[in-house]
């Protein structure tokens, strides 16, 4: 029980790990009151100024201009429509995209010389070619312009991007190149990656001022600018897989309640059966450490016979739900359940056991050594 | 050295069960020295088997006081009873009263456990005085593949193995067969040539002959 959770959760890190924590995502809204000069609902704009006066702020470590658009892509007669991020190359980093082998993501020379080169989702890989056809190398076109394809991005389960899409469905050009092309007047969105997470909410205080200081925005205007970092939700996420998994740990301490309860009513009958035998232990001499000791070691080694037979048949039931095959888009984006037996579940699944096994015990021991051995031995 | 081991004086015992006492000992005195054999001979109900739990520990009277071995029992905790009954009692029940899950050696190395003696010297005490018993070739067998007569002996080792100053038994004799009966007598002798006090109870005068004193017991109270 405990092990399908860790093993739901324990998969959601990595997912989680692979969006890349360090990251914020910054995108511009709209000033929410008239402040000299400007109205109220007047969107803003980042430009070329804002990256570099966020580059230059403490904590920050990168900030790069990013673009989002919609449009088809076209190999031959193929074609999909999918959604483009021009982003810089530390984006694979950040991110932590890997291509295929022999494959690249966009380097800096493909962004220094603005050079046009695509890599492209796995989806995207799926609907333009055939599973044996490899896409590297191939022209594919975007609103008629030749684009080489340069990478293929490794399927990975992810649950959260800056674009809100699993990367699978993403496609990246070099923003220098998305620049050249189309001499953005507004920069989409501003891709921060920081050092500290502790110092997080003064990083974003200090961005919100200085950026309204750039368009003359009002510097308390919290609503000009909103924030999505990546931590923050991986945290949100990692609760409820915490919770849940209390809920199955809930069920799983029931289930050990009702066999302590079990092995605890054996235990008084087989010390009510053995009332003699105490009384004969007493009067050779047994004190009542000895008595109370003596059914609580019975207990726990009926208890751990217990906890091994039902560690065997969960990993009997691990390997079964490992054969499983799961497939389907829910299962891309949340990741394979992957049940795992992990070191510390293992450790306090043995601690409550232990724990179990010691009050089951207890009880029936301390009934033991309250047997008054000339009343036992008299019914003979 | 005090030579009186045993010394009950003034001793009552009522049992209480509900709002029904039962007074099944009254103003015993009795002593006991080094080297006796008694019987405590009377019929049944008279108060036999009570008596002989308050003599081991297993009890405490009602009323009067206890001295063994010149310690006063009365007072003790139970555990502090467990302990004097392992130093100084070893006792013979009429139905043997073996563990019957253990074996003959370790049924007889049992009352050392108590004495937190190590597993080895436990196993070799036992299996001496076992052998001294005539049981040698009985140690690994369970208690229920034995005889009446040779589960007594195996009781009997049980109570020797501890070298108690008093051998205390309940009707030895009362579930063996006459040549067993007589084998178990026998050995009470010679413990008692051994300087051991032996004190038998039974309801049966042809063995309470065998003891050198005889103390006879009536509704509760000693009559001779
Ligand atoms: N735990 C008890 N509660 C109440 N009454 C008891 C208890 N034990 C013994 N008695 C009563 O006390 C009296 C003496 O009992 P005891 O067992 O000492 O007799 P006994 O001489 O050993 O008899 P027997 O030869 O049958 O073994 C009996 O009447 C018995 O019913
Ligand atoms: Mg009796």
């Amino acid at each position: 029980m405990l092990a399908v959770g860790e093993g739901l959760r324990l998969n959601f890190a990595t997912t989680m790990a692979n969006a890349g924590s360090n990251l914020l995502t910054i995108a511009p809204g709209v000033a929410s009151k008239n402040y000299l000069g400007h109205s109220a609902n007047m969107q803003l704009k980042f430009t070329k100024r804002d990256i570099k006066t966020i580059t230059a702020l403490p904590n920050i470590t990168s900030a790069a201009p990013q673009y989002g658009f919609d449009t088809k892509l076209q190999y031959y007669d193929r074609y999909t429509y999918s959604n483009f991020q021009a982003v810089a190359p530390e984006y694979a980093a950040i991110h932590r995209i890997q291509v295929g082998a022999n494959q690249r993501f966009i380097s800096a020379v493909d962004f220094k010389e603005r050079k046009l080169v695509v890599v492209i989702g796995s989806k995207t890989a799926e609907k333009l070619f055939a599973p044996e056809e490899n896409p590297v190398g191939n022209i594919a076109y975007i609103e008629n312009r030749p684009f080489v394809i340069i990478g293929v991005m490794q399927k990975k389960a992810q649950t959260w991007s800056t674009g809100g899409m699993p990367d699978a469905y993403l496609n990246f050009i070099p923003s220098s190149t998305y620049e050249l092309l189309n001499n953005p007047q507004k920069i989409d969105t501003i891709a921060v990656t920081y050092e500290d997470l502790k110092l997080l909410p003064q990083t974003q205080n200090i961005i919100q001022k200085i950026i309204a200081l750039n368009h003359g925005f009002d510097p308390n205007d919290i609503s000009i600018l909103s924030f999505s970092d990546i931590a923050k939700n991986q945290e949100k996420t990692n609760k409820f897989f915490v919770g849940m998994q209390i809920f199955l740990g809930i069920i799983g301490g029931l289930t050990l309640l009702i066999a302590g309860v079990g092995i605890a009513n054996v235990m008084y009958a087989s010390v009510a059966q053995a009332t003699q035998q105490i009384g004969i232990q007493m009067a050779l001499g047994a004190t009542k450490k000895h008595i109370v000791s003596h059914y609580i070691l019975e207990s726990l080694v009926a208890t751990a016979i217990g906890g091994i037979i039902g560690m065997i048949m969960t990993l009997i039931f691990v390997f079964l739900l490992r054969l499983i095959p799961m497939k389907g888009e829910f299962f891309a984006v949340i990741g394979k359940p992957e049940p795992v037996l992990s070191f510390l579940v293992l450790t306090i699944v043995i601690v409550v056991l232990g724990i179990t096994g010691f009050i089951a015990g207890l009880f029936p021991a301390l009934k033991a050594a309250k047997v008054d051995p000339a009343e036992a031995l008299v019914y003979e | 050295m005090n030579d009186i081991i045993i010394k009950l004086q003034n001793i009552g015992k009522t049992y209480q069960t509900g709002k029904i006492s039962f007074e099944a000992l009254r103003n015993i005195n009795l002593e006991i020295k080094r080297g006796e054999y008694v019987a405590i001979l009377g019929p049944s109900g008279s108060g036999k088997s009570t008596l002989m739990q308050i003599i081991g520990c297993l009890s405490t009277p009602t009323t009067g006081n206890y001295t063994l071995a010149g310690k006063e029992v009365g007072g003790l905790s139970s555990d502090e009873l467990a302990k004097v009954r392992n130093l100084y009692i070893g006792f013979v029940f009429q139905k043997f009263n073996l563990m019957p899950h253990l074996t003959v050696v370790d049924n007889v190395a049992l009352p050392l456990v108590y004495r937190g003696v190590n597993d080895n010297e436990r196993t070799l005490l036992a299996k001496e005085i076992l052998a001294q018993l005539g049981l040698s070739n009985h140690f690994e067998h369970r208690s229920n593949e034995l005889s009446g007569g040779q589960q007594q002996r195996v009781a009997i080792a049980r109570a020797l193995v501890t070298n108690p100053e008093v051998i205390l038994a309940d009707e030895p004799t009362g579930n063996l067969d006459s040549k067993s009966g007589a084998e178990v007598v026998n050995l009470f002798n010679q413990l008692n040539a051994q300087g051991k006090i032996v004190v038998t109870i039974t309801h049966d005068t042809d063995l309470a002959k065998h003891a050198k004193r005889v103390v006879e017991i009536h509704d509760g109270k000693i009559s001779n």
